[in-house]
Order: structure tokens, then C-alpha cells, then sequence
């Protein structure tokens, strides 16, 4: 790294914030997707908009490509660099909630806040951010908003795009914008707010943003149901909505995973094809009502075991079971996993997994069926040796076929995980040449110097 | 040359890690490093992958980041897939000790712990390290067997040589090496004649734990002198294969005086006998209980309840305890059996306890472990309580000392010494003399 640019750097956000040890580098050559690695040149550490906008004008006055990073917890290697000379942003010391208002309905976070932290808080006004990621506890806020994370509840509640309502973002000329409003309705010019949400770090640094969030319901009802198969599975889903109900969330694990669960974590789920996990959220007298209703469907949809939790316990343990499912098929299978993610219509559901399974014959993969199903979002869980690079090259194609068979369905190559690296290549396909031509354009407009997060999402 | 354990872990490590950083969120040394990568156990993970497959070279700066790690613990029990980043801190210790990078620091303190261990106190004080059973005249032999612990019986030397490495390094290390050279020239009385409070709050909590056995009718002899050092230093910094052989000396030495059940105090040589000696020792067959077990199983099964002053008491699960000894209702039994008592749990509590910095690293980096053991302070003080209780010497340092850094109202106190109080005067009322 030029010296010069050193210097101006520690200037900027102090030497102790400037990383350059072959270590500390080397920390920061990962994230969550693990099948992919670049060592950055620098990791600086700003801790606030005014020193990220210093950053980002240096970087762009040289040309360095930089990477705006929370928790390094996306799966597709959206904060790895491809770039030998790339500077990583870590956001993680911007840690502040710096308001909370319950009459607004708002609040407003620094993007460094770990999601579970700013759950946390909220609960303590009553409230809550319906995006729930899996990573909660380690993703912080800024990571969320650029990949436009899911979570269970996003088949009620939508993904985090629905949810934030305005964005401090130092773009990649080094210029700090204002998005959206803090109001619950604005209605100003284009959308910049959700064009931000979701483009990776590809077209600025989120530093701060306004989130819509909602009071907590006075009571969640959680439901098990296991079916023979997991088309019946998916096919009671479709029925739920049809029956006019709209569960908080519905979640599928097929007998793998059941299996994995049982033995690793020593649970006593019962021996089925598959598994559905669902909750609903209102008032009592509202979820008894919706139990009522939803229990027939499931039972005349082919359910052969029902049951309501009964305790907050008995709630927790089911949620963990869920929430740590995918980790214990390694443990099970000695191999390790990759998930995957599309999302289908919900009609197309039970074609879905019947050809997920199909194309796990055809690879010679084993595969685990992981399913947000109440929204159509399907994760696949490849079981592959990493050290096997013939096996690798099947599961790149195995992943490949997947995203073709979600276009071919009426679907998306990715639900909630978003492209980064590791789908770039398949961004065309889904998108078509013209589109991806204007988001290189919007690209281009506002990164004339290609610095932000270059290599990424095809852009 | 790459081990074959640093071999497997890499295997398990590329089969069974997620990299989702869930262990980040709870490792008290990323917490205090304002979240830098390198600082946690994810960043810990990727460096010992590089480490192990030649991307990164061992040196100084490489080796810090290991013996940072304060092997609490936390992330272990946070990762649903079962990692152990501090059992691989430990491996990335002994490879890089194998390379020859420890820094110099870490060195001169694991050398001065060498030296102790062989002589029986890792403070060398093994010859006035029995005075605080002076006068309960307890045998030399027998079954079951108090093991005082040099951390216990000559933490007055811990503390002062943890406080004089807070305020300089160089200082700090230049008394260990005076204090290896008193102690070699068997000169460490010296010292015992000047610091008579600082050992003094530590000992009480030994005796009293003694005396708490005697009152529940249960007889234990001990070494006095004689007691060797577990060793678990050794194994903290890394020295694994001093450990193993060290291990295995007091295993026959044990055995030699028939000794089939030890007792601790202190929980991290309970953790070194209960978790690491049956891994290094293959004939291992001594029982190992800390006195809080002993205790909470004789007034449950006697049935017996006590009676102190109304007391809003906080516990506070030491990591080597709950995490390492799986001891974690015990200390909350014996609390329920004293009326008095309010028990009111921290966020952080059981097997999610919060480190408070000490567990062997705070030699090495006290100032940081001083940050940890504030933090810990701050949110045991927040529930209200009047007392935080304990039991094990490094937390009675660390918590002590955060309580006197962030100037809350609030004592530190053994939950033996509590317990030996409350069934003190049980006794007393029934008429039965106390030792």
C-alpha cells in the first residue's frame, strides 16, 4: 500500500484503526460462505460517517477498491476481496443505537450495531425489527440492510428492504446522501432507500440508517406438524394460505435434518419424512382462533402429528431446534455443508423438491431440505468433502442447476442470501442482458472509479 | 512440521465451523478490543487454519493472538457445532512454542511457571504454602483428599505480581525473576512476612472450606508441603507435553498415598483434574469434586437449612467451574438452604456465565483482563445485589479488583466463607462445638 496513502489514513481514523499485520489482515480473508478467500491490503476501522466519507474519498482519488464490512456473516462472498490492493471498511466500532421512538414507530442505528443488540433494546420499549436473520447475534445492522437479509419472519413481515425507511450513505465519491425519511410515508423521486438495500457495497457505504419497527405481539403459538413426504409438506403450506391464515412463520426440515437434530442435539422429534414448524402471532384470543382454524388444515392436508407447544421452554428448545438444524448435518454426515438458496412460487413448491432431490441423485450429492416454506424460499444443504476438488466442481454445478430450475419455476436464483461472488456469473440469466446493462449503468453513475466492492453480484 | 492433533483440528475445523461468528458475540477479549477480527475466536479459527496450512508464518505478533484468548470458554458453548477455540488456542500455543516465536513476556512467565510447578507452588512458595491449615491438624493420607491449590494458598504472591504487571510490564516481570531468585535461594518467607492480608483473604476461603467438610461430617486429609502443583499453567501457555509428563508424575504420586477422591477449592485445578488429567494420564481413576458439590450433597441429603443476615447476594459462575467442572446448581443449592439469601442471577449466568478475565491470561495482558473483569463487575453490580459471590481465587482477584476500578458499592465475597458463617451459627445454637 503507498505510504502516502497510509499516512493519510491513520490521519484520518487514528494508526490504532489501521490494520496491517500479515495477521490481522489475514482475519479478515473470510466470511460465512468459506468457499471463497482474499487477503485485503488494509482493514481500516472508522468510527464515524465523517471518517468512512474521508475513507471513501482517498480510496477514490487512488482508485483502491474498498469493502464496506459488518459481521462477515453473508454467505456468498460478498465481503471477500477480489483485489489484492482492496482496502476492508470494518463498521463494526460504529456501534450505536442512537434513538429509539415509540410514538414514531422508528428507530435509528449506526451500521454496526449486531442485530441482536438492537432486538434486544427494542423489546425493552415493546417493540420489534421483523427482519430476524439467522445470524442475528453476530450480523450487524449495516450487513443486513446491503444484503437485504430475510429470516423466518420475512414471510409475514417481508424481507429487511421493507423495513428501513431511510439511509445515511457515503457514496463511492465520497459525498454523504441523505435516502428516504424518517416518516413512515415519503413519497419523493426514485427510491434510492431500496436501491441502497441490497446492492452489496457496490454502491456506497451504508453508515447510518432509519428502520420502521413494530410493536411486539402479545403472544406467538407455536404448532408442529410432520407429514409422510415433503411434498405433503409443502403442499399443506399452500393450503394455509389458501385457507386465508398468514402465519408468522412456517418453517420445513426434512427427515435429514430431523435426523441430525435428533441425534446431535438430542432431541426426540418424531421419526417423519418431514417436519413443519409453525407460528402465529397476535393476541390470545387471535391465535386460538387461528389454531383452531389451522389445525383442520393441516390434519386434512395429511399431517400425522400435531402438537401446540405448551411452555415457553418447550417454545425455546423447538426454535433452537430449527435455528441449529443445518449445523448438526456435518455432524451427522462428517462432511461439510453448503447451503444454498432460491425461492419459488408457493405453487411450485412440491415440484421444487422433488427436483432438488432429483438433481441430488444426479450429482451424487447428498442433500438436506432446509425450507423458509411459508414464503417459497428453499435452502438446499449440499453435504460435500472440500478437500475433494472433483466433488466441488459437481456441487458448483449441482448449485448452478439449482438457479436454473427456480428460473425454470417461475422463481429467483436467490431468496435472501443475495449473489456477492458466488452467483455473480449467474446474475444474466436471471436478470436478462438489458437489466443487468442498467444496473452496470446505475453502477457506473454513481462508482465512475468501479472502487466499491468491485468483482461482486456481476455488476 | 504441523502436529497430527493441529492436523485433525484443521479437519474438524474445515468440516464442522460455520464461520457465522456466533462465537463472537460472547468472547469478553473481541468484546474489550473494540470487535477487532483478529482479537476473537473466528479470527482466532482463520489464523490457525493459515497457520497450520502455511499461509501465515509463525512469529511474535502470530502468537499474541493465541495467548490472548482467555479460554473461558464462552464461544464453546455459544457454537452449535461444538468448536473448542480455546482447546485450539492451547495447540496453537504449543505449535508456535515448538517454532520458537512465544514472545518474551510469555516466555519469562511460562519459565517462572515451570520452575514452580517442579518445585510444588507456581509461585515457588511450596514451603509456607500450608500455613493457613496450621492447627486444624489435618492428616497427611487418606481417600479423600482436600487439594489446596497454589492458586489458593499463595495468591497474595498472584495478586502483587498482577498488580505491579498492570501498572509497568518490565516491573512486573522484573519481580518474577527477583521472586525466582528469593524462591530458589529459599528466600520467599520474605516475602510471606510482608503480604500476611493479601494471602490472608485467600486462605480464609481454604479453611473455611475445610471446616465446612468437618461440620458436615466429612474427614479429608491433606499434603500440607507435600502437595504438588496440578500443572494446569503448563497447560494454559501451551507447554503441553511438561503437562502430560507433570500429569502423570502426581498421578503416581497420588496413588502412591492412596488417595482416591480429590477436593478443590479452586476450579481451575479441579478443571485440570477433572478435564485434562484423564486425557493425559491413561490410568486416571481419582474422582474429582469441588467443595461446593461436597457441601450441596450433604445438606440435601441431611436435609439441612441455615441462617444468615438478609443479604441480596449475585453469584458469579467461575468459568472453570461451570464450563470446565460442569458445577453449576451446587453453588445454588447451598444458597437456597440458607435463608437470608436473595439470590439474583446476571444476564450473563449458568453455562453462559461472563468471563472476568482471569483464567491465565491475565499475566499476560492484565490491563486488557482488568477491562474484562469491569465489565463482568458492571453487570453483576446492575441486579441490585449487595455481595457478589464467587468461588475460585483468580475470580476473587479479577472481581476485586473491577469492584476497586469502577468504584462500585459492592463487596466480594466466597460462598464457602458465606456458607461456613451460616452454618456456624447453626451449629453453635444446636450446641455442638466448631473446630
Amino acid at each position: 500500500m503507498n505510504e502516502e496513502i497510509l499516512k493519510q489514513l491513520r490521519r484520518i481514523v487514528g494508526s490504532e484503526n489501521v490494520l496491517s499485520s500479515r495477521e490481522d489482515l489475514y482475519a479478515y480473508s473470510l466470511d460465512a460462505s468459506r468457499l471463497h478467500k482474499g487477503i485485503p491490503a488494509l482493514v481500516v476501522r472508522p468510527h464515524s460517517s465523517e471518517q468512512v466519507a474521508e475513507v471513501v474519498t482517498l480510496a477514490n482519488r487512488s482508485k483502491t477498491p474498498l469493502i464496506p464490512r459488518g459481521g462477515g456473516t453473508n454467505l456468498v462472498g460478498a465481503v471477500v476481496p477480489v483485489h489484492e490492493e482492496t482496502i476492508v471498511l470494518d463498521l463494526t466500532g460504529m456501534n450505536k443505537i442512537v434513538a429509539i421512538n415509540r410514538t414514531d414507530l422508528t428507530c435509528r442505528v449506526e451500521a454496526g450495531v449486531v442485530h441482536s443488540e438492537l432486538e434486544k433494546e427494542l423489546s425493552k420499549h415493546g417493540l420489534f425489527w421483523p427482519p430476524d436473520p439467522g445470524s442475528s447475534e453476530s450480523c450487524t445492522l449495516g450487513g443486513v440492510l446491503a444484503m437485504n437479509a430475510g429470516g423466518m419472519r420475512a414471510l409475514k413481515y417481508g424481507t429487511a428492504r421493507d423495513w428501513v425507511l431511510g439511509l445515511k450513505v457515503v457514496v463511492p465519491t465520497g459525498k454523504t446522501i441523505k435516502t428516504g425519511s424518517a416518516t413512515l410515508k415519503s413519497n419523493v423521486g426514485y427510491d434510492l432507500t431500496r436501491l441502497m438495500v441490497g446492492s452489496e457495497g457496490t454502491l456506497g457505504v451504508i453508515t447510518e440508517a432509519s428502520l420502521k419497527v413494530c410493536p411486539l405481539p402479545e403472544t406467538v403459538l407455536r404448532i408442529s406438524a410432520y407429514f409422510e413426504s415433503v411434498e405433503a409438506a409443502v403442499l399443506a403450506v399452500g393450503k394455509i394460505f389458501e385457507s386465508g391464515l398468514t402465519p408468522l412463520i412456517v418453517e420445513l426440515m426434512d427427515r435429514n435434518l430431523i435426523r441430525a437434530v435428533n441425534e446431535w442435539l438430542h432431541c426426540s422429534l418424531p421419526d417423519e419424512e418431514a417436519y413443519l414448524l409453525i407460528d402465529i402471532d397476535g393476541t390470545k384470543e387471535g391465535v386460538d382462533s387461528a389454531a383452531e382454524k389451522l389445525e383442520p388444515v393441516l390434519i386434512s392436508s395429511g399431517a400425522r402429528h400435531l402438537h401446540r407447544a405448551t411452555s415457553k421452554e418447550e417454545m425455546d428448545q423447538l426454535y433452537l431446534i430449527r435455528r441449529e438444524s443445518a449445523t448438526a448435518i456435518p455432524r451427522i454426515t462428517g462432511k461439510t455443508f453448503i447451503t444454498h438458496d432460491l425461492c419459488v412460487p408457493l405453487s411450485r413448491l412440491p415440484e421444487a423438491v422433488t427436483r432438488i432431490k432429483e438433481l441430488g441423485e444426479k450429482w451424487s450429492i447428498p442433500v438436506a431440505i432446509l425450507s423458509h416454506a411459508g414464503d417459497g424460499n428453499i435452502h438446499p444443504m449440499l453435504s460435500v468433502d472440500f478437500t475433494d476438488s472433483e466433488q466441488m466442481k459437481r456441487a458448483n454445478r449441482f448449485k448452478e442447476e439449482l438457479g436454473w430450475m427456480a428460473l425454470d419455476l417461475g422463481g429467483t436464483i436467490s431468496g435472501e442470501h443475495g449473489i456477492g461472488i458466488d452467483k455473480a456469473d449467474m446474475m444474466v440469466k436471471e436478470c436478462g442482458e438489458e437489466t443487468l446493462r442498467i444496473m452496470k449503468s446505475i453502477k457506473k453513475v454513481l462508482d465512475p472509479n468501479n472502487i466499491m466492492n468491485p468483482g461482486k453480484m456481476g455488476v | 512440521m504441523v502436529s497430527a492433533v493441529t492436523n485433525d483440528l484443521v479437519k474438524q475445523l474445515h468440516i464442522y465451523c460455520e464461520h457465522c461468528g456466533l462465537c463472537q458475540s460472547v468472547c469478553p477479549v473481541l468484546r474489550e478490543s473494540d470487535q477487532v477480527e483478529s482479537a476473537g475466536p473466528r479470527g482466532r479459527k482463520t489464523l490457525f487454519l493459515g497457520l497450520a496450512e502455511g499461509d501465515l508464518k509463525p512469529s511474535h505478533s502470530l502468537a499474541e493472538k493465541f495467548y490472548m484468548c482467555a479460554t473461558c470458554r464462552a464461544c464453546y458453548e455459544k457454537c452449535a457445532a461444538g468448536v473448542d477455540i480455546a482447546e485450539l488456542s492451547i495447540v496453537a500455543r504449543q505449535d508456535l512454542i515448538r517454532a520458537g516465536v512465544v514472545p518474551g513476556f510469555v516466555k519469562k512467565i511460562a519459565s517462572s511457571v515451570m520452575h514452580g510447578v517442579e518445585k510444588g507452588d507456581i509461585f515457588g512458595a511450596s514451603k509456607t504454602k500450608a500455613n493457613w491449615a496450621i492447627g486444624l491438624n489435618l492428616p497427611n493420607k487418606g481417600e479423600t483428599l482436600f487439594f489446596a491449590s497454589c492458586m489458593d494458598s499463595s495468591m497474595g504472591y498472584g495478586e502483587t505480581l498482577f498488580r505491579l504487571l498492570r501498572k509497568s510490564k518490565s516491573i512486573g516481570l522484573g519481580m518474577l525473576s527477583a521472586g525466582s531468585l528469593l524462591q530458589r535461594v529459599g528466600l520467599n518467607q520474605l516475602f510471606e512476612s510482608v503480604l500476611p492480608m493479601r494471602h490472608g483473604f485467600y486462605r480464609s476461603s481454604l479453611l473455611n472450606s475445610v471446616r465446612s467438610l468437618q461440620i458436615l461430617g466429612i474427614d479429608v486429609a491433606y499434603m500440607h508441603n507435600e502437595e504438588p502443583c496440578c500443572g494446569i499453567a503448563l497447560h494454559t501457555y501451551g507447554l503441553i507435553d511438561e503437562f502430560s509428563i507433570h500429569a502423570n508424575k502426581v498421578y503416581e504420586f497420588l496413588k502412591q498415598r492412596g488417595v482416591t477422591r480429590l477436593v478443590t477449592h479452586n476450579p481451575i485445578c479441579g478443571a485440570a483434574f477433572k478435564k485434562f488429567y484423564p486425557r493425559y494420564v491413561p490410568k486416571w481413576d481419582i474422582e474429582v469434586k469441588h467443595v461446593t458439590e461436597m457441601i450441596a450433597e450433604k445438606i440435601v441429603e441431611q436435609d439441612l437449612h441455615f441462617a444468615c443476615r438478609k443479604t441480596r447476594v449475585a453469584y458469579h459462575d467461575p468459568c472453570f467451574l461451570a464450563r470446565y467442572m460442569n458445577v453449576i446448581q451446587e453453588p445454588r443449592i447451598i444458597l437456597s438452604r440458607i435463608d437470608g439469601i436473595e439470590l439474583v442471577e446476571p444476564d450473563h449466568t449458568k453455562l453462559e456465565t461472563w468471563c472476568d478475565g482471569g483464567g491465565g491470561v491475565e499475566m499476560l495482558y492484565p490491563n486488557l483482563c482488568e477491562m474484562i473483569a469491569e465489565t463482568r463487575v458492571r453487570e453483576l453490580a446492575s441486579t441490585g445485589a449487595e455481595k457478589i459471590l464467587s468461588c475460585c481465587p483468580v475470580c476473587a482477584m479479577m472481581i476485586r479488583r473491577g469492584i476497586d476500578a469502577t468504584g462500585m458499592q459492592i463487596e466480594y465475597a466466597d460462598i464457602v466463607d458465606l456458607f461456613y458463617e451460616a452454618a456456624t451459627h447453626r451449629k453453635q445454637t444446636l450446641g455442638i462445638q466448631v473446630h
